[in-house]
């Protein structure tokens, strides 16, 4: 815990070392999800239900999502950039270190923008919550699976670079797709989409379930997001580990930023 | 008592993917790649003990780096093993790391942005070195380094010398029971070799640290080591000390002297032109016919120069002249 507290503490100074970068990338953050859910209020005006869902489910499942991403930039953010870490050859200081790897990785730097939005997606959470009553304890399960769903999907897409390289921009797209299909009204979706949704784009366990679990209040639906969120995590370290074998490091020029 | 480290057979294949030839093959290997295997270290065996310091070395693509990265857990073997105070690196990652240090020349293990000190600093939390015990072995290393106000600059601040410094530093803080060293002197100038050898060299000997050492330099080896190990084409060919090793294959230097004027006769046994550019002539001397001070003395007074290097041999010369050796 100590060594995670002063990891993250040295990102955040890293970050504030260039003060201008954050301060123009927090005003944007603000302004970019202030005018995406703007649009969102205007579109639910129009048609107040899609598929039983409210506008208040919509921003539910955005505000998760937007945890999750927030969650993954600053307290993950080498998983999001694995495969830059992979392909450059830089998984060898990681490896020298007597620290668990995971941790090392994870915490290894930060995008500060992950702390706005953190910031600003909880109280989007807590006023959807309040608008469709749901049970804070559902909530705050939603927001651990969601979260640990996204964190386990950004392990595993990013371990992926152990097998292809020169992928670092796809596997990092694939992450921001998940993050936005995560984003949209997943009661709209059927079919293969849906199946793609609990496999490939793991997304309806951001979004889809845990709105459902708060809707309906299953119980059934709660134990399937758990298990599924417990499967995605242990997928994503099967598939970090077996790819560890077919690490061959490098010997690029670099340093640590 | 048994080694500190310990290679058995070791042996790393890669997969390497062939290019295609042509467009139609191109389309070809789209669907049915095919791969050829690169042997990067085949079959080597070695073991270093407590306090002994080691140059492992060869030219490019040669295995160094691929050894040293199974030795200190990096990669995985193909076949073979490797142990570190009787540790597995690969399985027992936490436990081995704790002992080993590495420098990585090309490579930083600073951070970027902030200040050396900074690093330090987390490093030894990552270390789990208690708050006294770090301050007095950082301030010891700062001093010997002559790091002062180094400590509290960025890094990206620092010139190259500077910055290997520290992070040679920063391999030594935890006080490590073996030192892997990966090219630490290249693309540093000559004094800021001759100063990080003698360190090396010196805190290697205080703390009993074992050394391992990689480098295209001779000066790196001969300065900083008792024993070289040789290898070339991911297999050893020969593994004796420094000594033997001076003894038997660094027998010439390289003058390099840069100037306008012809080349000279030169009129002294053993010493010959090895090229005669128009601003640059290079000799090479046999030091065991004639001494190297006699015979750049000679050169100078027979040409005007602006410049002038006495260097040893390349490595990819003496790698050749243990070849020729073998085969003879």
């Amino acid at each position: 815990m100590d060594i995670l507290l002063a990891l993250l503490s040295i990102n955040l100074r890293t970050a504030l070392a260039m003060r201008a970068a954050f301060l123009l990338r927090l005003a944007f953050t603000v302004f970019n999800h202030g005018f995406i859910l703007l649009i969102w209020l205007f579109l639910f005006r129009a048609v107040p239900v899609v598929y039983g869902w409210t506008v208040w489910h919509l921003l539910m499942t955005y505000g998760l999502a937007w945890f999750a991403w927030g969650f993954v930039s600053y307290f993950a953010y080498g998983f999001k950039m694995l495969p830059r870490i992979i392909e450059n050859g830089e998984l060898d200081h990681f490896l020298l270190q007597p620290r668990p790897l995971l941790m090392m990785i994870a915490a290894a730097s930060g995008e500060v923008a992950g702390i706005p939005d953190m910031m600003l997606a909880l109280p989007v959470i807590v006023t959807a919550a309040v608008k469709i009553h749901a049970a804070w304890y559902l909530v705050l399960f939603a927001l651990i699976c969601a979260t640990a769903t996204f964190t386990a999907f950004s392990l595993a897409i990013g371990s992926l670079a152990f097998w292809v390289n020169d992928m670092q921009d796809w596997l990092l797209d694939m992450q921001y797709n998940l993050y936005i299909f995560a984003t949209r009204p997943a009661s709209a979706f059927g079919g293969w989409i849906k199946m793609l949704m609990f496999t490939l784009l793991p997304m309806g366990f951001i979004s889809y379930l845990p709105v459902e679990i708060m809707r309906l209040r299953d119980p059934w639906l709660a134990l399937e997001e758990g298990a599924g969120t417990v499967v995605i995590a242990a997928l994503a370290l099967i598939i970090f580990r077996r790819g560890l074998r077919h690490y061959e490091s490098g010997n690029r020029f670099g340093v640590r930023v | 008592m048994p080694p500190t480290l310990s290679v058995q057979n070791l042996s790393k294949s890669f997969k390497i993917r062939k290019p295609a030839a042509g467009l139609r093959d191109l389309w070809h290997r789209l669907w049915k790649p095919e791969y050829r295997t690169v042997d990067a270290v085949r079959d080597i065996s070695f073991d270093l003990h407590a306090g002994e310091r080691v140059a492992f070395i060869g030219p490019n693509g040669a295995g160094k780096s691929t050894t040293i990265k199974m030795a200190a857990g990096i990669l995985y073997p193909s076949a073979g093993r490797v142990s570190v105070l009787g540790l597995d690196p690969q399985t027992q990652r936490r436990q081995v790391t704790r002992a080993l240090g590495a420098v990585f020349g090309q490579r930083s293990q600073l951070w970027y942005h902030l200040p050396a000190g900074d690093s330090f600093d987390l490093l030894a939390k990552i270390y789990d070195m208690p708050d006294a015990l770090y301050r007095t072995r950082r301030d010891y290393l700062a001093q010997s380094f002559e790091l002062g106000d180094i400590l509290s600059r960025p890094v990206r601040q620092l010139s190259l010398g500077q910055r290997m410094r520290c992070e040679i530093v920063a391999s030594l803080l935890h006080k490590p029971q073996v030192l892997f060293l990966d090219e630490p002197t290249i693309g540093l100038d000559v004094d800021a070799k001759a100063k990080i050898r003698d360190l090396v060299r010196r805190t290697a000997d205080e703390d009993g640290t074992t050394v391992l050492l990689t480098s295209h330099d001779t000066g790196d080896i001969e300065q900083v080591c008792d024993r070289v190990i040789v290898i070339d084409n991911g297999q050893i060919i020969l593994d004796e000390s420094i000594g033997g090793l001076r003894q038997r294959y660094i027998k010439t230097k390289r003058v390099t002297v840069h100037t306008t004027d012809a080349p000279p006769e030169l009129g002294l046994p053993g010493v010959a032109w090895l090229e005669q550019s128009p601003h640059r002539l290079v000799a090479e001397i046999d030091t065991s016919i004639t001494p190297a001070g006699t015979a750049v003395a000679a050169l100078l007074q027979r040409v005007s120069c602006t410049d002038v290097s006495v260097e040893d041999p390349p490595m990819d010369d003496i790698v050749r002249r243990i070849y020729a050796e073998r085969r003879a």
